[in-house]
C-alpha cells in the first residue's frame, strides 16, 4: 500500500510541476534550459545568500522530482508547517516542503493574489493570513507538490495548523500534530522551577519519537539514530556560525551586511537545520561579515534598526527605503536563542529548542528576553501582518514594554505576501517620524552603549 | 457573605477546581463586555476578546476576584498579556493562564493533568487550601449538573422539541454564571416542564456551529419560523464534558474528560478528526433540516476550519455560513432567506 502511495504521489508531483510553471507562463523545457544553466554554477563561487537560495530552489525540485540534474531521483515529500523541528525529516530520508515559504515565493514571483482569490472564492476568509491563504489557493490550484506526509506543529499559528487539517483531507494523506506547550520560558520562572520545563521538554520529546514512527509507518522510511545524531550535530556547527556572524555584526560600530538581504536566512523558522550544506552557508556568511569588518572605514552615525518578524515579499520600495537611512544591524527572525543541542540525546535536544522558542511565550518574558540582547537605543522595526492574531495583536503592548528597557519600537501594519492594501506613502510618514525619533535621541544619534 | 466569583472563558476550563475552593466560576460568553477595544489589541483579535479586555479596563469586571484565561488560541494568549499590562490593567486582580493541548490522547492528557494540577495549586495559593475529597464532590456535582443539562438537550431531538432553542440558551446563560447546587435547581424545574412539554411542530430544524454565539441569532431564527435544536458552540454542546471516571487520580480523569468533550475547532488530529464524524450523527440524531455556521470575525480557528467543514460537510443538509461577532448580530434577510430554503426543502 505505502510503495502505490509513494508512486502514485510521485507521478502527481511530476503534472503538479507543469501545472506550477504553467502558473508562470513557462513550459518545463524553458525551465529546465534555465535550471541547467543557474544550478550549474559551482557551489563555492556562490555568497552564503545564493547559497541558501541554492539550496532551497534544489530542495524544491526534488520536492517536484524535477531537478534537471538529478532526472528519475526522488524523496518522499513530508510537509511541515513553519516552526516544525527538520533534523528527524533529514535523517529519515525525506524532503521538507514548506507551505509558508512557498506563499512567500509566489508572493516574490508577483502571483501571490491569484492564489489568494482562489482561496477566497472557496471559503478562506479574508481576514485569515495571508500566508495560509495563498497556500490554500495553491493546492485548490494543485500547484503544489502531493504531501506523503502532513507534520504539523501547534506553536505560535493557529490558521497554518488547520490548513494542515485541509490538507490532511484534501490529499488523503495522514497528519502528525506536534502539540507544543506554551509559555516555556515562563515555566521554568515558575513554583516548579526548572522540573516545569523538564517536563514540557520530555511531553515533546516523546511526541518527536512518536512522529518518527508515525512517519516510519506511513512512508516506510526508517530513523537511523546516527543519522538522527549527525543531523544534530549539522545543527549545532551552523548554530555556531550563525551566533557568531550575529554576534560580529550586531556589535560593530558600522553595517557589515546588507540586514534586508540578511533576514531572509530566517533561521528561526527555516527547514534547513539539520542539513549539511547549512554548515557552509552560515560560515560562509560569517566569513564574509569578518571581510567587511577587516575593511577599515569610519563608524556609521546613521540609526540602528533590529527587525522584527518578515519582510514583504512582493515588489515594493519599503526595505530599500530604510536601508537608505538607516542600518538594519540585526533581525529577531536570526536570533540563536538555543544552547549547544545535546547529540547525545537528540530528540530531547530538539524538543528543548522547539518548545524555547521566545515567540511563543507570554509577552512580557518575550521582550525580557529579547531586551538582553539588544543594546539600548536601536531602535526595533516589526513588520506584523494585519492577519497575524500572534504577533499582530502584541504590537501596541511590545512598543510599550521595549520602551521601558530603551528600545523605541515602531509597529508597521503590513501583509508580507498580499500586496492588495499595500500602501507606502502611508507609511513612509511613520518610518520618517520614527527615524527622526532615533535621531534625536541622543547626541550621536543612537549611539548610547 | 458571597463567594468570590472567578471569570473564566474558555470550556477546557476544568471548573471543579473553583468549586472545590468554595468559589463560582463565571463564564463570560456573549455578554464579555459593553464595548468593543481596540486600543490595546488592535482590530485584528476576534470581538469576543477585545470585548472581554474592553469590560476588563472599563471596571465590568471588577466584581470578580479573578480570571483562568485558558490558552485556548492566539488571542485568548493576547488576553492573558493584556489583562496585567499598563496602568489601566495592571490591578494586581489575579489571574492565571491555563495551558491547553490541542490534541487528545495519552500523553496530552497526562501534561494537561499536570497543568491543571498547577492550576489546582495556583487557586489554593490564593484562595485557601482544600482537602482532595472536595474536589472529588466537585467533580460528582458537575457530574449530575452535565447529565441533567445533556438530558434536557436531548429533549429537543424531539419534533416539536421539549424547549425552544432561545430558552434553552437563556437555561444555559444560568447555568454558566451560577453556582453548580443553584443550577442543578434550576434544571430540575425546568426538567419537570420540559417533560410536560407538548406542542405543534414547528419549522425547519436548524444547528447552530459557531463560538461564543448569542441568543440574539437564535432569535432571528425563530422569527423566520426556524427552529434551534442544536447549538455546538461554547455556549452550547461544547459546555459540558462526559462523565469523570474517578477511579484513579482526579486530575488526570479530568484531563481525560475535558479532552475527549466535543471539540472546538481549537482541535487538531484524531479528536478534530473524530470531532467531524460526529457532527454527521448529531444530523441524524437531532433530524436537523440546516446547519448555520457562526465563522466569527478574526477567529482563525472558526474561519480556518470553514472550507474543511464545508468540504466534509456531505450530511444531506444544508450549511450556511453567516460571519458575525459576538452582538450576534448578523444579516436578517440572511437567515430568513436560508429558513425559507429549508422550509421549501423540508414540503418538498
Amino acid at each position: 500500500m505505502k510503495t502505490v502511495m509513494l508512486e502514485e504521489n510521485k507521478r502527481l508531483r511530476k503534472e503538479q510541476w507543469r501545472r506550477f510553471l504553467a502558473f508562470q507562463g513557462l513550459s518545463v523545457e524553458a525551465y529546465d534550459s534555465y535550471a541547467k544553466k543557474a544550478l550549474s554554477r559551482p557551489w563555492e563561487e556562490l555568497k552564503a545568500s545564493q547559497k541558501r537560495g541554492r539550496l532551497l530552489s534544489e530542495q524544491f525540485l526534488h520536492c517536484y522530482g524535477s531537478h534537471p540534474y538529478h532526472e528519475g531521483k526522488s524523496y518522499p515529500v513530508a510537509w511541515r508547517s513553519l516552526f516544525m523541528p527538520t533534523e528527524i525529516i533529514y535523517a529519515m530520508g525525506l524532503m521538507p516542503f514548506t507551505l509558508e515559504m512557498f506563499a512567500a515565493q509566489v508572493s516574490m514571483m508577483g502571483r501571490a493574489v491569484k492564489c489568494l482569490e482562489e482561496a477566497e472564492e472557496n471559503g478562506f476568509a479574508p481576514d485569515l493570513c495571508s500566508f495560509v491563504k495563498a497556500a490554500a489557493g495553491a493546492m485548490l490550484l494543485d500547484i503544489l507538490p502531493s504531501p506523503d506526509v502532513i507534520l504539523t506543529s501547534t506553536h505560535l499559528c493557529d490558521p497554518s495548523a488547520k490548513l494542515a487539517e485541509f490538507a490532511s483531507a484534501k490529499y488523503n494523506r495522514p497528519e502528525f500534530v506536534l502539540d507544543v506547550p506554551y509559555g516555556a520560558w515562563s515555566r521554568q520562572e515558575g513554583e516548579g522551577g526548572a522540573s516545569d520545563l523538564e517536563e514540557a521538554i520530555d511531553y515533546v520529546a516523546e511526541q518527536l519519537v512518536g512522529m518518527a514512527a508515525f512517519i516510519s509507518e506511513v512512508t516506510g522510511a526508517k530513523l537511523e539514530l546516527e543519522k538522527l545524531i549527525e543531523a544534530v550535530r549539522n545543527s549545532n556547527e551552523a548554530g555556531r556560525w550563525l551566533a557568531r556572524g550575529n554576534e560580529l555584526a550586531y556589535y560593530s560600530d558600522r553595517p557589515l551586511l546588507r540586514g534586508s538581504k540578511d533576514m531572509d536566512h530566517a533561521a528561526n523558522l527555516m527547514q534547513t537545520w539539520g542539513a549539511r550544506e547549512l554548515v557552509d552557508i552560515f560560515r560562509s556568511r560569517y566569513q564574509e561579515i569578518e571581510a567587511a569588518a577587516a575593511v577599515e572605514c569610519e563608524p556609521s552615525t546613521r540609526p540602528r534598526i533590529v527587525w522584527a518578524h518578515l519582510r514583504p515579499y512582493y515588489r515594493n520600495s519599503l526595505l530599500d527605503y530604510i536601508e537608505e537611512r538607516a542600518d538594519i544591524v540585526g533581525s529577531i527572525v536570526n536570533y540563536c536563542y538555543w544552547d549547544e543541542l545535546d547529540a547525545g540525546d537528540p530528540f530531547r535536544a530538539v524538543a528543548r529548542r522547539t518548545v524555547l522558542n521566545p515567540a511563543y511565550t507570554p509577552l512580557e518574558q518575550r521582550v525580557e528576553l529579547y531586551a538582553r540582547v539588544i543594546r539600548p537605543g536601536d531602535g526595533i522595526i516589526a513588520f506584523y501582518p494585519k492577519s497575524c492574531r500572534h504577533f499582530h495583536c502584541a504590537g501596541r503592548m511590545e512598543t510599550e514594554k521595549f520602551r521601558t528597557y530603551g528600545l523605541p519600537m515602531l509597529v508597521i501594519d503590513g501583509d508580507c505576501v498580499d500586496d492588495r492594501g499595500d500602501d507606502f506613502m502611508v507609511v513612509k510618514t511613520r518610518i520618517d517620524r520614527f527615524l527622526k525619533e532615533l535621531c534625536t535621541a541622543s547626541p550621536e544619534g543612537v549611539r548610547k552603549s | 457573605m458571597s463567594r468570590p466569583r472567578i471569570a473564566w472563558f474558555c470550556t477546557y476550563t476544568p471548573l471543579e477546581i473553583l468549586d472545590a475552593a468554595g468559589l463560582v466560576p463565571y463564564g463570560i460568553r456573549e455578554d464579555s463586555g459593553k464595548g468593543h477595544e481596540d486600543v490595546i489589541l488592535g482590530d485584528a483579535a476576534c470581538s469576543f476578546v477585545r470585548s472581554c479586555l474592553g469590560a476588563k479596563l472599563s471596571g465590568a469586571y471588577d466584581r470578580f476576584q479573578g480570571a483562568v484565561i485558558a490558552h485556548s488560541c492566539e488571542c485568548m494568549r493576547r488576553l492573558f498579556d493584556a489583562w496585567s499590562h499598563g496602568v489601566e490593567a495592571g490591578d494586581g486582580q489575579w489571574v492565571h493562564l491555563l495551558d491547553v493541548p490541542r490534541k487528545k490522547d495519552m500523553k496530552s492528557a497526562s501534561f494537561f493533568a499536570a497543568n491543571i494540577k498547577r492550576f489546582q495549586d495556583a487557586v489554593k495559593r490564593r484562595f485557601g487550601d482544600y482537602p482532595e475529597e472536595r474536589l472529588v464532590e466537585a467533580i460528582g456535582r458537575r457530574d449530575a449538573l452535565w447529565e441533567m443539562l445533556e438530558e434536557i438537550r436531548r429533549s429537543r431531538m424531539s419534533d416539536p422539541p421539549g424547549i425552544r432553542g432561545s430558552e434553552f440558551a437563556r437555561l444555559l446563560h444560568v447555568v454558566l454564571t451560577r453556582p453548580p447546587e443553584e443550577s442543578l435547581e434550576k434544571l430540575e424545574e425546568v426538567r419537570i416542564e420540559v417533560t410536560a412539554e407538548k406542542g405543534e411542530r414547528r419549522g425547519p430544524r436548524l444547528m447552530i456551529y459557531g463560538g461564543p454565539i448569542s441568543v440574539h441569532i437564535h432569535e432571528l431564527i425563530e422569527s423566520a419560523g426556524g427552529e434551534v435544536v442544536l447549538e455546538h458552540a461554547c455556549n452550547g454542546m461544547r459546555f459540558g464534558r462526559g462523565k469523570v471516571d474517578l477511579e484513579g487520580d482526579p486530575l488526570r480523569a479530568l484531563a481525560e474528560a475535558y479532552l475527549a468533550k466535543p471539540p472546538c475547532p481549537r482541535m487538531l488530529g484524531g479528536r478534530a478528526a473524530s470531532g467531524m464524524d460526529e457532527l454527521r450523527s448529531l444530523v441524524r440524531e437531532y433530524r436537523l433540516d440546516g446547519v448555520i455556521y457562526c465563522a466569527m470575525k478574526f477567529c482563525s480557528n472558526l474561519q480556518g476550519q470553514w472550507p474543511l467543514f464545508r468540504e466534509r460537510a456531505a450530511w444531506g443538509v444544508p450549511v450556511k455560513i453567516a460571519e458575525s461577532d459576538i452582538s450576534g448580530k448578523v444579516d436578517p434577510r440572511e437567515i430568513e432567506a436560508f429558513v425559507k430554503r429549508l422550509r421549501r426543502r423540508k414540503v418538498s
